[in-house]
């Protein structure tokens, strides 16, 4: 395996302080083992099971878990994590995904769903769900539904009144849900009554009757195990309810977009780690580029650099508790856009048959058009990024 | 003329023989892509979207304008068939009681793939002499294009059983068959 390490930070880096700074060198460390994991679970999603000594996947699970839950705290050059900052779980899952995004997909740990505990549940029910990640256990976070999309307002699962009077019952589809098939826990949403607060967030255990689930196969990203999800009357309990002492405007919806938002900008982060790879793989590969196909690669670089900072920024302001949707879903739109760019320019610059002669980048090519479809397509964030024109919030008040 | 409606590896495995009877064609880098089925000893990462490649051999025949045209025919046809499986998708498909393809946002996305497609196909129609940078140009424009139409279907664009599979063969078929190959070239 090739030396995958770069000389100097990463532009667009400098907006990170000496903590993170240190935890993304760390990560990037970490690339050649995780690019020759993902070559494994491309060829194999279940060989995952075969890789969960790796470094990178206790420090996956960590970064999403609450230092209070972490059952193990990996050590990053002297730096633990906290698993409760966006930013931080940003820095990680695009250091991971430099070297190869897949990893981050397929390993167990909370992910998403974790984000949703966090956010919504209950001290037991937190307790209980970051206890069962010690397995280690594959989690699942289902909102998009066939026919509706990611529109949390418009989801049709249903919570019905079970008719015993004990509990719930949760029926209904769910789709283009990760891990979904493979998992053992994860939150659903579903529609207990109409109306924005009549949605909950229910944790649901694949092992319950009526549940069942089926992968559906994808052109890249084999690892993260897309699945179409049934539910056909599968009992939901009280306590699976996260966060039912709270205030209905509190729950479900409010747990939705809190984690949507928070997860947005990791995602931008793992397409902009995807597209820097892409840029190095080139400038390995042909490390004597004519001048003017080096200034498309410099300039591609530039380009990643400058989402990069934004992205940071507003994992920061998640942090900060300053959350400005539209533009949250602007740079998970761009970083999404400008990964796969960088992927095509390196195909370009490494010439006819390249995506025959260079299976890594190949893989890649197929890998960073996912991105476009987690939390929220283009069309999404720019329907979102207009309104934010409209009320006048789109851009900060200060000049860059 | 390739029939895009039987699925790209069939539509190129045609494609080879129309242009080259009984032998397939190579491109001027040395490789041959074709259906799994043409070659079926060959193994790689292409397989699992019903393609194989190999090294030119003996029996393969170079890429000549003919058979470069015949791709962006195929391309082309490719994308107009996306266009259509797009509407159909979206006309199923409601937010906020509406049909999605109702919103004008998205009948402008379509509105420009189609438009696009069309000076595509001037493009490579008007009388000239044949270029390859001119083919990899087309291409190019054909590939963004498709990759614009493939995010109408949300996630359903990424999925190995829809339109995806076959537009990123066409990336793959004109990265091999219609790269000019001049990387090593100055700007």
């Amino acid at each position: 395996m090739p030396d995958l390490t770069t000389a100097g930070p990463p532009l667009g880096t400098d907006l990170l302080d000496a903590r993170l700074t240190t935890v993304l060198r760390h990560c990037r460390d970490m690339a050649p083992d995780i690019r020759a994991a993902g070559a494994a679970i491309e060829r194999d999603p279940d060989a995952i099971v075969t890789l969960l000594d790796l470094p990178a996947v206790a420090v996956l699970r960590a970064a999403a878990t609450p230092q209070r839950y972490q059952y193990e705290t990996p050590d990053l050059d002297g730096v633990t994590l906290t698993g409760t900052s966006c930013l931080e779980w940003t820095v990680v899952l695009e250091a991971v995904s430099y070297g190869d995004p897949g990893l981050v997909l397929a390993g167990p740990g909370p992910s998403l769903s974790g984000a949703a505990v966090a956010a919504l549940g209950s001290e037991a029910q937190c307790a209980d769900y970051f206890a069962r990640m010690a397995g280690p256990t594959w989690t699942f976070f289902a909102l998009t539904e066939p026919n509706k999309g990611s529109a949390v307002l418009e989801l049709e699962t249903r919570l019905d009144r079970a008719p015993d009077g004990d509990g719930w019952l949760l029926n209904g589809a769910k789709r283009f849900v990760g891990n979904g098939a493979r998992a053992q826990l994860g939150v659903v949403f579903c529609r207990r009554a109409p109306g924005p607060w009549g949605i909950e967030a229910v944790l649901a255990d694949t092992s319950d009757p009526g549940f069942r689930g089926e992968l559906l196969p994808t052109v890249g990203l084999r690892g993260a195990r897309l699945s179409h999800l049934r539910f056909d009357g599968v009992r939901v309990a009280p306590a699976q309810v996260l966060g039912l002492d709270r205030p209905p405007s509190r729950r479900g919806f409010h747990g939705a977009m809190t984690t949507l938002l928070r997860c947005r900008p990791t995602i931008a982060g793992m397409a902009l780690g995807v597209g820097e790879a892409a840029c190095d793989y080139a400038a390995r590969q042909r490390p004597h580029l004519p001048a003017g196909q080096r200034a498309r690669l410099e300039a591609m670089r530039h380009r990643i650099g400058a989402v990069r900072r934004l992205v940071y920024e507003v994992a920061a302001d998640i942090d900060a508790g300053v959350v400005n949707a539209h533009r949250v879903g602007a740079v998970k739109m761009r970083a999404g856009h400008v990964g796969a760019e960088a992927t095509m320019l390196a195909v370009d610059l490494l010439g006819p048959g390249s995506l025959l002669e260079h299976p890594w980048l190949a893989k890649a090519s197929r890998d960073v058009r996912g991105f476009e479809y987690m939390e929220g397509t283009t069309n999404v964030h720019r329907q979102s990024i207009f309104q934010g024109l409209l009320k006048g919030t789109f851009f900060p008040e200060r000049a860059a | 003329m390739a029939d895009s409606s039987i699925g790209y590896p069939a539509s190129l495995d045609a494609l080879h023989e129309a242009t080259a009877p009984g032998r397939l064609v190579a491109s001027a880098g040395g490789h041959v892509v074709a259906s799994s089925a043409a070659l079926p000893l060959v193994d790689g990462d292409l397989s699992r979207f019903g393609a194989a490649w190999a090294t030119a051999g003996q029996d393969t025949e170079p890429a000549a304008g003919q058979f470069r045209l015949g791709l962006l025919r195929l391309h082309t046809a490719l994308l107009r068939d996306t266009v259509t499986k797009a509407m159909a998708t979206l006309d199923g498909r409601t937010a906020d009681g509406t049909s999605l393809l109702s919103r004008q946002l998205i009948q402008g996305a379509l509105a420009d793939a189609a438009a696009e497609i069309r000076e595509c196909e001037q493009m490579y129609l008007m009388p000239g002499p044949p270029g390859v940078a001119k083919d990899w140009l087309i291409s190019q424009r054909l590939i963004a294009t498709g990759r614009r139409l493939l995010d109408l279907f949300g996630a359903r664009g990424f999925l190995a059983d829809g339109p995806a599979v076959d537009l990123f063969l066409a990336e793959v078929t004109s990265n091999v068959y219609l790269h000019p190959g001049t990387e090593n070239q100055d700007a």
